[in-house]
């Protein structure tokens, strides 16, 4: 047998690994598309990939309202074979075959209805459990890690190799294989006698029995690139084929899904009988052969993974009809204060946490809102003053960022602040070393004990929330030295033309987001994803910064975007905790727009104190009596499961001006991003939009989707078990693989679902032909509305009605309101 | 062509997210060095390929160029060819002359 060279062995992993989506550490957890290695095919053909799935277990669906003009909706695009079909005769009566099949939808075969999920079993196969605690040393201790230089594999065929847990011989066999990864796979694949034919389905076994792994080492291979895919596989293969095991060859590639299953067996005859009964309406009739026949036809059609496939487009017509109806009848008169002398416009984030506070902002006169990504279309590598490594402050879409420092305005209180910073540091030290040491311990948490307990009496009546936390010295940030002119300009005028931002009120506010949480190793999925999961206001800084440089004025003018002189643009930050928001840099503020800034802060932290408590009646825990105190005291409860509902219950964006939902309780479900044809002459603004925040909410939408259909395999568990790896992941418990997307708690309380995973619409406004030609001539937007992972609708102003777009062109859906 | 070698070009275009696996094939087959040029557009059988931009680089098409002697090139084009058989991507061989040929080997 030919021994496969080592680019095919590479080769062999790398299109394996095409299933494998890299999951990022918690510290810049970003929302992903888990299921982004299948986008070349549809959707639906998750029901024949191992351990996939795209829709929740039938009985689910039934569990909850029915609507049935959507369920009939669905059908019919889901087999529009039945909206063609001949009618039924049946007893006399005619039914036509889209009834017989939502009939039969409403009464599935008994087994389904009550079908239950089988019990994740989380014990892993010998080989896997020892993998993956070797893994987890080599990842999270510096002391294990391969030296500079070496690969993954072969630090693990040296520890290995000498750890007297393993058989001797296997010890033995690890040592005499090769030291490279693709020669040792080449090797374990020769003397396991397998060929070029089953190499593929061997190398993607190897990868799908540590998923968690898998993920984390994908996303390390492209960004820290001191592991691979390929050390993985050749770890698996010689770990087994040292143990003695067989190499086994999967009946089924996991990597490479099956060809899509078409339903041929005859439906059940009792289920066949029951539907038939039902058209009738006489549960005694007693069917004719032909009767029987017909309704065989259609139930045919209703396999399980259609049967669900339907449910599933029922759910989402439901909410999107719904949608549309809101927005076709507007907010009541008195949801949005009178047009005035415009005082303030406020840019938020798409995120949909911001509907919420936007909405209540828009009550004060003189306050309109945006929508646009929270990075603000400054990417950057940012610095903070007394900050060791520069962040990663930009999507995951893009490779890099500007490199930007901020600078203190007073050298020497810097230095001060520093050298507080470094006093407290030590004595956090040292408390933490005391409190870890077995012979202090227990006296520590004796004495400790009585400590908080007079800090935590002392400090209602202080005032102190911060608990002795130092601020920040004045800063700027060095964003006019740092980027060059040609760029700022760039980046002011994306912004701008992207939300239709062209005439301007005096005061600007550039609104980043960040959490406020504590012990919550996942705080970095709730801060801004457009910011590589940290908080937005250095972005929002930046980019307030450009917008104020004279320079960058000028240039605007010449291309026909002028800011007043009296405009002036600040950088402020939404907590989604507490809903509280901060103006930043507010030492930048000129002495005109003082006021304003001023005034704005008032009338925020209304809308604020009423957005917390429209939140707590969906808090777990909470309610519509909850005091606002005991709401926010979530953000510094360490205890605390639920500090916020983050991006949950995200069903929808909408790319509009906000015209159209200013007013209307969007229930924080939907991506508001501001679009204005008129500002946008060459259709660059809505490119922009559509290959950039609308696959970001994807990736969202997609991240919760999964995380709540099949937590099993894309979902990180319980949190009340989890154990952090460093800043890998967490493993569920001690032991196990490592675990990916969003914890149990961030999509459900108990078995009561807090998201209702519902793909993704997409609704603009704008020309249809701009939106065609943009879809036509981008590869991903085409994979995602193919293949059924996204919906789009739209319409070209307020008095058309919305239009779907479908692979031959939009088409009018009558059920949709204009 | 006098004081020329022989060689072999292989030009890749591919998703962006196959470029990593491609640079790496190259590496792994000796190669000592490759060009790659980002968000490169055009129209295929499947359509029209977006160039970069500006706010996403990761939907992009890359172009990979690397130049290698023949009998490193084989093994290098089996294994691109396996790696772009289940899915988007193209490949281009020629016959090409380097002028330092202590470059490529």
């Amino acid at each position: 047998m030919t021994q496969p060279s080592a680019p095919q062995v590479r080769a062999a992993v790398a299109g394996a690994a095409r299933t494998i989506t890299p999951t990022w550490p918690l510290t810049s957890f970003i929302a992903v598309n888990p299921a982004s290695g299948h986008l070349r095919r549809p959707m639906q053909a998750l029901h024949t990939v191992p351990g996939e799935t795209p829709t929740r277990p039938e009985h689910e669906y039934l569990q909850g309202d029915v609507d049935l003009g959507a369920l009939r909706t669905a059908v019919a695009e889901v087999l529009p074979a039945l909206t063609t079909a001949d009618d039924l005769e049946l007893a006399g009566r005619r039914s036509t075959a889209l009834d017989v099949a939502v009939a039969a939808l409403l009464h599935p075969p008994v087994d389904a209805a009550s079908a239950s999920d089988p019990e994740r079993d989380d014990a892993l196969d010998p080989v896997d459990q020892y993998l993956s605690q070797s893994l987890a040393r080599f990842s999270a201790d510096p002391v294990w890690a391969p030296a500079p230089g070496t690969g993954l594999f072969d630090r693990f065929r040296q520890l290995a190799g000498h750890d007297r847990t393993v058989p001797k011989r296997a010890r033995t066999t690890l040592l005499a294989l090769p030291t490279t990864a693709e020669a040792a796979i080449a090797e374990v694949l020769r003397a396991n006698g397998i060929g070029a034919a089953s190499r593929a389905a061997v190398v993607g076994a190897q990868l799908h029995a540590l998923p968690g792994w898998a993920s984390h080492l994908a996303w390390r291979a492209q960004h820290t690139g001191d592991a691979t895919l390929t050390d993985l596989v050749a770890c698996r293969l010689a770990l087994t084929h040292a143990l003695g095991a067989v190499v086994d060859v999967p009946a089924v590639d996991a990597a490479a899904p099956a060809a899509d299953r078409v339903s041929v067996a005859a439906p059940d005859a009792g289920w066949v009988e029951r539907t038939l009964r039902l058209c009738v309406g006489d549960t005694t009739h007693e069917p004719a052969p032909a009767e029987r026949i017909a309704v065989s036809r259609v139930l045919r059609l209703l396999d399980p993974a259609t049967r669900t496939t339907v449910w599933q487009t029922a759910a989402e017509t439901a909410y999107r009809d719904g949608l549309m109806a809101t927005i076709a009848r507007g907010g009541p008169a008195d949801t949005v204060a009178p047009e005035a002398r415009l005082d303030v416009q406020m840019v938020f984030c798409i995120d949909t946490r911001s509907e919420g506070l936007r909405r209540h902002l828009e009550l004060t006169v003189g306050v309109r809102t945006f929508g646009l990504a929270g990075f603000f279309g400054v990417p950057l590598r940012y610095t903070s003053l007394f900050g060791q490594q520069p962040r990663e402050q930009y999507p995951a879409l893009l490779s890099t960022g500007y490199e930007v420092t901020d600078q203190a305005v007073d050298a020497a209180a810097a230095r001060r602040a520093r050298d507080r910073r470094a006093l407290a540091g030590a004595v956090r030290s040292t408390t933490k070393r005391v409190a870890s040491t077995p012979a202090s311990a227990f006296g520590w948490a004796e004495l400790s004990g009585w400590g908080t307990l007079v800090a935590d009496l002392v400090r209602p009546v202080t005032g102190n929330r911060d608990g002795g936390r130092i601020p920040t010295p004045d800063t700027v940030l060095d964003v006019c030295e740092q980027i060059p002119l040609d760029d700022r300009v760039v980046a002011a005028e994306a912004a701008l033309r992207m939300t239709g931002l062209t005439r301007f009120a005096p005061l600007v506010v550039l609104t980043g987001h960040r959490t406020e949480t504590v012990n919550n190793p996942y705080r970095a999925a709730l801060d801004c994803g457009a910011c590589g999961g940290n908080p937005g206001g250095a972005n929002a800084r930046a980019a307030a910064a450009i917008c104020n440089d004279p320079a960058v004025r000028r240039r605007l003018a010449e291309r026909g975007l002028s800011i007043p002189d009296t405009t002036w643009f600040v950088a402020a930050e939404h907590e989604t905790t507490t809903d509280r928001l901060t103006v930043l840099d507010r030492h930048l503020v000129p002495g005109t727009h003082r006021e304003t800034v001023d005034r704005l802060l008032a009338a925020a932290a209304v809308a604020g104190d009423a957005l917390t408590a429209e939140r707590a009646r969906d808090l777990p825990g909470a309610g519509e009596r909850t005091s606002l105190r005991r709401v926010r005291r979530r953000a510094t409860d360490g205890s605390e499961m639920y500090p916020e509902l983050g991006l949950a219950n995200n069903a929808a964006i909408i790319i509009a001006p906000r015209a159209i939902t200013r007013g209307v309780d969007l229930e924080r479900r939907t991506f508001l991003h501001d679009y204005d044809p008129a500002a946008d002459p060459d259709g660059s603004a809505l490119t922009n939009i559509m290959t950039a925040p609308l696959i970001v909410a994807q990736w969202i939408n997609a991240q919760y989707f999964f995380s709540t259909i099949n937590p099993e395999r894309h979902g990180a568990g319980n949190k009340t078990v989890h154990n952090p790896l460093g800043d890998l992941g967490v493993l569920a418990g001690h032991t196990g693989d490592l675990r990916t997307g969003l914890p149990w708690q961030s999509v459900a309380v108990g078995g009561r679902l807090l998201h209702e995973p519902l793909r993704l619409s997409v609704l603009i406004q704008a020309p249809l032909d701009r939106i065609a030609q943009i879809v036509a001539a981008t590869d991903a937007l085409r994979a995602l509305l193919d293949g059924g992972w996204i919906s789009l609708h739209a319409r070209q102003d307020p008095h058309q009605p919305w239009q779907r777009y479908r692979a031959a062109g939009f088409t009018t859906d009558e059920r949709n309101p204009s | 062509m006098n004081h020329l070698i022989t060689m072999i070009r292989i030009e890749v275009i591919a998703p962006s997210d196959v470029s990593t696996a491609v640079h790496e094939l190259i590496t792994s087959a000796g190669a000592t060095g490759y060009t790659s040029v980002a968000g490169v557009s055009g129209v295929g059988h499947s359509g029209a390929h977006n160039g970069r931009h500006l706010f996403n680089d990761h939907d992009a098409l890359g172009m990979t160029i690397t130049v290698l002697p023949a009998e490193r090139a084989e093994p290098l084009i089996e294994a691109l060819r396996e790696l772009l058989e289940g899915g988007s991507g193209v490949m281009f061989i020629t016959d090409t002359w380097v002028s330092r040929s202590q470059y490529f080997q």
